[in-house]
């Protein structure tokens, strides 16, 4: 008896597992992470331009700095013929994929060549890739998991044209993706934080304001980080940077407090984002955030982005009926 | 209509493994797992998909630093314009240099090779420099509630290549 109580539970969790990962979700919110990473691929793409000649091209600084098998990986920079006068022009083809990210055009294989341009810059140049570029790299990598050009994309448009229904429910698995990468990050963040003397003094966002390395204002900031005020504001601010990435994995796990978590996290970023020069890592988290959109009664419902009726999935680049919901358990197979 | 198909048992596998792989990048400092992470190793580069999340921690750097370049020419040093190796502007900072980052990282220890081959495209750019040498300088930030350091500056000499 307690034999088949355990592999009933077993299996309870496990479908409850399932139906969390691979369940439908609203199209839109993963179209907005895509239209939101097009853009901050694109943004990025135009500020390797000044840099073009240094990093990317055959010739460049880089390219004879980093160790021998660098440089040859995965990226158009290495194939045969590239010179110094055709890798810009090699650099602007890139762009393409990133538009037609954009315009939602190409289902999953845009979104796996947009993740091979960005990939591309990091094999050619791993030396100048920020965390930022990273994290672009993971959402992007989700995003070809498919389904991201379900609605608001040149593809529901010609599909719609073409006569075929718009799928209103998508896999959940690129969202659920993007959710647990995000929540991760925090945790892994705050938890080297917490190790460090400073963050625990409350003196290391002085210090990285103070950077001037990363600091966008330095004529602004450095005298108002001289100010007793200033320095009392910015260790409260270190402490409880600290404690919202600690927490930030159970905050938007819970249906009441991811709203407050995800508030927080911007007025963070938006402040990082305005004092420091940090690359993409700013923007990339923050469209990361629309993930965090999908849920029934969370702040998706209250945007009027959850709640449709389920009657058509669309999953893998597939379109299949569907009639469970958004978080019932599906059929296990048999 | 007909309930979805569920997902396909090679969908769950794959999702268990990817999760297990970034597990493993994640925890790759304890002992237990590292030699699972030096064989994720190549994954890890060729993807791109360190779960490495630092972020200014555990401390951010408590000086700003930078690699200085100089090239002799008979006798004489001279400053070379390394690209990405000029952080000190009090203008705003609007556009985020790739080259900095990467001119940062060759001031590690660690570097020396890359710091060789830093020295040998110094040398193949100017016939006419006949050694290369390396500076680690460092600005140190100031306390809370001290003015901004403006200097001096202190510079580390690192090593010096000839040309020729």
């Amino acid at each position: 008896m307690p034999l088949s109580r355990a592999r009933g539970t077993l299996a309870a969790v496990q479908a409850r597992w399932i139906a969390w990962w691979f369940g439908p979700a609203d199209p839109r919110p993963l179209a907005m992470v895509r239209i939101g990473l097009a853009v901050v691929a694109i943004w990025t793409h135009l500020s390797w331009w000044p840099e073009v000649d240094t990093l990317l091209a055959p010739d460049g600084m880089s390219r004879l700095v980093v160790s021998p098998e660098h440089g040859r990986g995965l990226t158009v920079f290495a194939l045969p013929g590239v010179d110094a006068h055709s890798a810009p022009w090699l650099h602007a083809a890139t762009l393409l994929p990133l538009v037609a990210l954009l315009l939602g055009l190409g289902g999953r294989w845009t979104a796996i060549l947009a993740w091979l341009v960005v990939v591309g810059w990091y094999h050619r140049t791993p030396g100048a890739s920020t965390g930022g570029d990273r994290l672009l790299r993971f959402a992007l990598l989700y995003l070809a998991v498919g389904g991201s050009t379900a609605v608001w994309s040149v593809d529901a448009w010609w599909a719609a044209r073409r006569g075929r229904q718009t799928a209103e429910r998508v896999s959940g698995l690129p969202l659920r993706l993007l959710q647990v990468q995000w929540a991760a990050m925090y945790l892994i963040s705050g938890l080297e934080k917490a190790r460090g003397s400073t963050w625990r003094d409350g003196t290391a966002l002085h210090y990285a304001l103070s950077n001037r390395t990363f600091s966008r204002l330095p004529g602004l900031l450095d005298p108002a980080l001289a100010l007793p005020s200033v320095g009392l504001v910015l260790q409260l601010a270190t402490w409880a940077v600290v404690a919202w990435e600690l927490a930030f994995a159970p905050l938007v796990a819970g249906r009441r407090t991811r709203g407050t978590a995800l508030l927080i996290g911007v007025f963070i970023h938006v402040g990082i984002g305005v004092t420091m020069e940090v690359g993409p890592f700013t923007a990339v988290t923050l469209v990361g955030y629309l993930a965090f959109l999908d849920r029934p009664g969370g702040l998706g419902g209250r945007l009027g982005l959850a709640g449709a009726p389920a009657t058509r999935v669309q999953s893998s680049g597939d379109i299949h009926e569907h009639q469970t919901a958004p978080e019932s358990v599906p059929q296990e197979s048999p | 209509m007909p309930p979805s198909p569920p997902p396909s048992r090679l969908a769950r596998v794959v999702l268990v493994a990817w999760l297990g792989v970034a597990g493993v990048l994640a925890l790759d400092h304890l002992p237990a797992l590292q030699p699972v992470a030096a064989a994720l190793g190549p994954a890890r580069r060729g993807l791109g998909i360190s779960q490495s999340w630092s972020m200014f921690a555990p401390n951010p750097p408590r000086s700003t630093f930078w690699l200085e370049v100089e090239g002799r020419r008979g006798a004489r040093w001279h400053p070379l314009p390394q690209p990405g190796s000029a952080p000190l502007q009090d203008g705003p900072r609007w556009r985020y240099s790739r080259a900095s980052k990467l001119t940062r990282g060759l001031v590690a220890e660690a570097a020396t090779r890359d710091r060789r081959h830093l020295a040998q495209w110094w040398c193949r750019q100017d016939p006419t420099l006949a050694a290369v040498r390396f500076l680690h300088t460092r600005l140190p930030s100031s306390p809370p509630g001290v003015a901004a350091s403006t200097g001096p500056s202190s510079r580390t000499p690192l090593e010096q290549h000839r040309c020729r």
